[in-house]
């Protein structure tokens, strides 16, 4: 095959692009992680946010605005990654640094709590919830979001997976916080962080598989 | 010291015009996508030529990876951001079809560099050889709503609204049908260099 003739081929009848149908489709994905996650808190839990109204409220924001940090740092990851020639520093550091504070607050809570009441913290209501909510969100957000990331360009496939990821297993803690008091950095760390970590691994597995074009 | 007029060809940057053209053919405009590719597929055939030499290979996999890379920049321009310039968007298509091409043909892609500076294209080479592939060939392998909107669309250079009316087909429908056959022809090739 000569190239001259794929390229008479290619731009033959070419059509316009708007440009906007990654965004676009970006926007779909998380709407859906959106809907999913409303309709659940409400069958599930009432309309009610008394994971706000709980003893520490402090706290409770302070996770929530952790979470959505997260879920900004990721959609502009998985922005930057799915589009080639582009870099995202920026969001890789922020991501980094939400990290290290969720580790350092489940440090804290060791050295602040006594031992015997660790097991009490990371059992119960709170690793129920926490099993069934985050689940049930995540997944169906992570598929929206590769079916967006489908119409990209990712070059690095396993970073725009593990954004994904990362994007839908916070989706999935704010919904749980939004409901679920949070009782302890050690409880906070470990029942909001490490769903999230385990979510951007899939994610970044998955799309080492999936998103290769 | 004085600069020839070849030494200032060779060194201008194709920035400005490959951008310039991207835009007007992002537009739908016929003319700047063929003066596009032919521009790009000339630089990119220098890119790999270099590429492969200094991996210890011979350039004759070259024509094909100029091939599939024009084939993913075109099916893949809506991601280009328009703010952007345009060298980095297509050495990074370039560099992941590299790294594929080298993972498919199971050789370590662990000799090239990720983080380059951005200006790949250097250098140009117009020595176009055919590749292995028979476009017929590949486009006759399509289901047969993709090779039809392709062979009406893309071969015989019918309107989409021509298209249609010759085919069962709405107009939407063709249009998906070229986007879907291009995707699908891009694989096609990409499995052809497998075997």
């Amino acid at each position: 095959m000569k190239t001259e003739d794929l390229i008479t081929m290619l731009s033959t009848n070419v059509p316009p692009t708007r440009g906007r149908e990654f965004g676009g489709a970006v926007l779909i994905a998380i709407g859906i992680g959106t809907a999913v996650a409303l309709c659940f808190e409400c069958s599930m839990f009432g309309t009610g946010l008394e994971g706000l109204g709980g003893n520490q409220p402090g706290l409770q924001m302070g996770v929530i605005a952790l979470v959505l940090t997260l879920v900004a740092a990721g959609l502009r990851l998985l922005f930057v990654s799915a589009r080639p020639g582009k870099r995202g520093p920026g969001a890789l550091f922020l991501i980094g640094a939400v990290l290290v504070v969720i580790v350092l607050a489940g440090l804290f809570g060791l050295m602040r709590e006594p031992r015997a009441g660790w097991s009490a913290m990371l059992s119960g209501e709170p690793l129920s919830d926490c099993l069934i909510c985050v689940p049930v969100i995540a997944v169906p957000t992570l598929i929206a979001l590769f079916w967006a990331l489908r119409r990209g360009a990712p070059v690095y496939p396993a970073l725009s997976g593990a954004a994904a990821g990362l994007i839908s297993g916070a989706m999935g803690v704010a919904a749980l916080a939004l409901h679920q008091p949070t009782i302890s950095f050690l409880g906070a760390a470990v029942l909001y962080g490490a769903p999230i970590v385990l979510c951007a691994l899939l994610g970044a597995v998955i799309g080492w598989r999936l998103l290769r074009w | 010291m004085r600069i020839t007029t070849d030494e200032r060809t060779r060194t201008a940057s194709p920035e400005p015009e490959l951008r310039t053209l991207m835009l007007a053919c992002l537009a739908g405009s016929d003319s700047a996508t063929q003066a596009l590719l032919t521009r790009l597929s000339i630089l990119l055939r220098s890119y790999f030529k270099g590429r492969l030499t200094r991996l210890g290979r011979t350039f004759a996999d070259a024509e094909d990876l100029v091939q599939e890379t024009l084939i993913s920049i075109y099916t893949h321009r809506h991601t280009y951001d328009r703010t952007q310039p345009l060298t980095p968007w297509a050495y990074a298509i370039a560099h992941y079809r590299l790294v594929d091409y080298l993972r498919r043909t199971r050789r370590s892609a662990a000799a090239l560099p990720l983080d380059e500076v951005p200006e790949p294209f250097a250098d140009s080479d117009t020595n176009a050889t055919d590749s292995g592939l028979d476009l017929h060939a590949l486009i006759s392998q399509l289901n047969p709503k993709m090779r039809q909107a392709i062979e009406l669309v893309k071969l015989q250079g019918l309107s989409v609204s021509e298209a249609a009316d010759r085919t069962a087909m709405s107009e939407s429908a063709i249009k998906v049908s070229v986007h879907r056959g291009l995707k699908a022809l891009a694989k096609l090739v990409q499995q052809r260099r497998r075997a």
